[in-house]
């Protein structure tokens, strides 16, 4: 044959990070642990739940919700073209003095090739960190996009605020500790 | 468990109101909505009158204020829209603030809080291996209206003996029902005829509305005390109706729901 196709300019073969989503914001939690002295925790778990997500002209900023009703497209369908599995996480934050406790973030989409990646984010953070678009649905094509968005999620105000609250929890409780054992030493 | 709703409507003077409900229903969990009045002090008005109540943990969900008598309460999954308390290890209490329908935007985001809810629910009743849940909250919409009663969202049957089938099986997945007991206040056989008055322009407006609700499981029906579930419409000695008969606004433009979960019959599901 003659005629030759040529793909070196069309196609990128340089290696690009394709860390699994769920493993950066995995090292993220370990910072939280770290920087708030264990007493909070960031957790990347896997979700069953359903999460789809959707866009839809002239139906205003709100763009997500949980594959329900006629009107949501399956962000599966979006994510087809990388395959047919797909894997999902909630992010939540929890503190070691409640177990049961936990304060769901957000969700993440992604499919066998990592990247693109969805999070599907808490109203509150999003009004916050985008006030121009309060769009629930974020795509992250690459890691530094993930990185930074879970960036401005993790020093967003709400969340900092949350923090802030189970840190004084946890003050409030260990105070009455003391205060147990220094009247049980007394009564000795 | 006598448990109390309302949705406080931001006023900041609302403490007495709710010290008169709390002791004239023996209440032992308070649950509120749009609550800023001051709580340490609704707890020292509280105690002064030998009711001792402390403050539950809902950090992370700003919409929902609970404080109760009970010692065994412990915080599950805490969102913008829902704070689940877990009771005795056992039973489950959703307090939930749905976002408003008036809003441009509501809906959607109302059907994204409860398919999330609906999940959180699953999940925790399969950990504590208990079908022991109560939804409860400012649900702002009918008890007629689909994310209420659709099999892939609330599912709340009007009628207990249609629930008591449990689940239902609708293309090979299965749904698990709650039984809504507040579909017995439709109507103007008895007053007042709802919990919340909406006198909008939409074509389909009923103008009084049933808000708020309280959801339970099949099984917990026989620990349900039906005469129990009322429509508060008096505190501390004042009528909550305005002079047209609608929620006066001066305390709160919704009323309270009381309800009594019997302690004594315990039928964890296994």
């Amino acid at each position: 044959m003659n005629t030759k196709i040529d793909l070196s300019q069309k196609l990128d073969f340089n290696d690009i990070d394709l860390t699994a989503p769920d493993k950066i914001i995995e090292e993220f939690s370990q910072q939280i642990s770290e920087q708030t002295r264990g007493i909070v925790t960031g957790n990347i778990m896997p979700y069953n739940g359903n999460i789809f997500s959707y866009t839809k002209p002239g139906f205003g900023a709100l763009t997500a919700a949980l594959e329900m009703g006629s009107e949501t497209v399956d962000i599966q369908t979006t994510l087809g073209a990388q395959g047919n599995e797909s894997k999902k996480f909630e992010f939540y934050l929890s503190t070691p003095s409640y177990t049961q406790y936990k304060y769901r973030i957000c969700y993440i989409k992604y499919g066998v090739s990592n990247y693109p990646v969805t999070v599907v984010l808490d109203q509150s953070v999003v009004s916050e960190i985008t006030p121009e678009d309060a769009n629930y649905v974020f795509v992250c094509n690459t890691r530094a996009e993930l990185e930074s968005l879970f960036l401005k999620i993790i020093y967003s105000k709400r969340v900092i605020k949350v923090m802030q609250e189970l840190i004084r929890i946890n003050q409030v409780q260990k105070n009455v500790a003391q205060e147990i054992e220094t009247s049980q030493d007394e009564d000795e | 468990m006598k448990i109390l709703f309302w949705n406080t409507y931001k006023n900041e003077n609302i403490n007495g109101y709710i010290k008169s409900i709390v002791l004239d229903n023996d209440i032992s969990i308070v649950v509120l909505a749009e609550y800023i009045a001051d709580i340490n002090e609704l707890i020292t008005m509280l105690s002064l009158v030998g009711k001792n109540m402390h403050q539950y943990m809902t950090n992370g969900c700003d919409r929902i204020t609970i404080l109760g008598s009970l010692n065994d309460v412990q915080p599950g999954v805490q969102t913008p829209y829902e704070s689940l308390q877990i009771i005795n290890k056992k039973d489950l209490l959703c307090c939930i603030h749905l976002p408003s329908q008036i809003y441009k935007s509501g809906d959607m985001a109302r059907k994204v809080a409860v398919s999330t809810i609906v999940e959180d629910i699953l999940a925790k009743e399969k950990e504590l291996n208990s079908t022991n849940t109560i939804i409860v909250g400012d649900f702002n919409m009918n008890p007629y209206e689909v994310e209420c009663m659709d099999a892939t969202f609330f599912f709340g049957m009007p009628i207990h003996k249609e629930s008591i089938r449990e689940t239902r099986t609708i293309a090979k997945k299965e749904f698990r029902m709650f039984y809504n007991p507040m579909w017995n206040f439709f109507g103007d056989f008895k007053s007042p005829y709802g919990t919340y008055y909406y006198a909008g322009s939409k074509s389909d407006n009923t103008f009084w509305h049933i808000y708020d609700q309280v959801l339970i499981r099949p099984s917990l029906r026989n620990r349900f005390i039906t005469e129990n579930l009322k429509i508060i419409t008096m505190a501390n000695k004042n009528s909550l109706l305005d002079n047209s008969g609608h929620p006066n606004k001066k305390i709160s433009d919704h009323l309270p729901i009381t309800f009594e979960i019997e302690d004594n019959k315990y039928e964890h599901k296994n």
